[in-house]
């Protein structure tokens, strides 16, 4: 009894604490089947069943399909450069770059929503929610992202697979401040 | 959701029965033993989610449940109402049973069709 | 920070007096003692968890039942788009 009542503590904590979505869901279908056991061991069958059903079954399913079915996906583009040449090096490099990122779109069957700010990247992290930041210096694209964004490693990976051609990219893993909100 | 995994495909069309029998069973059995119309209804609505995850793409008739569900209501209301508060209950012992047993299914299906249409909704009307 | 420490001193003084209630109100005499001495006689049910919702608490049921009605209306009526009936 005792086992159980703690193990639930355990995944309640981990679920809170994990940085994906994704994961936090199978924590919580865990807890919910542990419930159902203390349920049981506490002589009430009745809702130990509604607990495994709704708990576990249900409720797993809709949050899965509910995290499959959010489609748009926020890119905000800021540059450093005060002025960009029109037919400069950079700015192939750049156009090469959205292409790609819409062709990986188009594969997830995401929405591609990019705004062009004039903001730093500072800035677009305090106020805005976003997915991407991409940040162009004079010689390299940076691609922000956060690690607990389910598509950034996803994304990584196609443009190293698919678009090795672009030369200019760097990677950067943002980590979540604390009072975020999103 | 297209791609889905073979596991999946060549796994649950085994579960359907069992799966339909034991929600069955609760709905059957629940004055008797632990169950009843809520759980035995939320058993029986993992019917549709398995078919949903099988095959995303076949038609459903959405229209027809909701009707239905209406229906049993006034029937889950009538029953009480004709039953206990019109005094059966204290002159025909053997109708206790009965009672049991049609007051447990009926939930039990009025559950099944609330849970499939809020579950239908969600997956196909949300984020178009 | 202060706000949170108070908030947790205020939550485990709750859980203090919800302890404290729960010991003062044990002994006393309870319907449950009612029910399992009488449900069988009373409805016929070997299920005492069946014999009280479908008998001692109509009325719980009955509006359980208007609540999935009413949740399953609002998720209908939020979930409309152009086109749907």
């Amino acid at each position: 009894m005792t086992f159980f009542l703690l193990l639930l503590m355990v995944f309640a904590v981990l679920s809170l604490l994990t940085d994906k979505l994704i994961t936090a869901f199978v924590y919580l279908s865990v807890f919910s089947l542990l419930c159902s056991i203390c349920y049981l061991l506490y002589q009430a069958p009745d809702v130990a069943i509604a607990e495994a059903v709704i708990g576990s079954t249900i409720a797993t399913v809709l949050y899965l399909v509910a995290l499959k079915k959010y489609k748009i996906f926020r890119v905000y583009y800021t540059s450093k450069v005060k002025y960009i040449k029109k037919f400069s090096w950079m700015a192939d490099e750049r156009s090469r770059l959205e292409a790609a990122l819409q062709k990986f779109a188009k594969e997830k069957e995401l929405e591609v929503d990019m705004i062009f700010t004039t903001d730093t990247l500072e800035q677009i992290q305090l106020h805005y929610s976003y997915d991407l930041i991409i940040e162009s210096e004079d010689e390299t694209i940076r691609i922000n992202g956060e690690k607990s964004n389910y598509h950034y490693d996803e994304i990584i990976e196609y443009l190293n697979k698919n678009f090795k051609t672009i030369k200019s990219v760097r990677y950067a893993c943002l980590t979540s401040s604390e009072g975020d909100g999103t | 959701m297209t791609n889905n995994s073979e596991i999946m495909k060549r796994i649950m069309p085994l579960m359907y029965p069992l799966i339909i029998l034991f929600g069955i069973y609760l709905l059957m059995n629940g004055h008797m033993t632990p169950g009843g119309g809520f759980q035995g209804g939320a058993v029986l609505t993992s019917y549709f989610i398995i078919q949903y995850l099988i095959q995303p793409d076949k038609e459903m008739y959405l229209s027809r449940i909701i009707i239905l569900e209406k229906v049993l209501f006034l029937l889950i209301i009538l029953l009480p109402c004709v039953y206990l508060f019109y005094g059966l209950v204290n002159n025909y012992d053997i109708l206790k049973v009965y009672y049991m047993i049609l007051m447990n299914g009926l939930i039990g299906i009025k559950v099944f069709c609330g849970m499939t249409i809020i579950f239908f909704r969600f997956v196909l009307f949300e984020s178009r | 920070m202060m706000k949170k420490i108070l908030i947790a001193l205020f939550l485990l003084m709750l859980l203090m007096g919800i302890l404290y209630l729960k010991e003062e109100t044990a002994d006393q005499p309870r319907v449950s003692k009612y029910i399992l001495e009488n449900y069988e006689k009373d409805t016929g049910a070997g299920n005492a968890v069946t014999a009280v919702y479908l008998y001692y608490r109509v009325y719980d049921t009955l509006f359980e039942a208007l609540l999935l009605l009413i949740s399953i209306i609002g998720i209908i009526y939020f979930s409309r788009h152009e086109g749907d009936y």
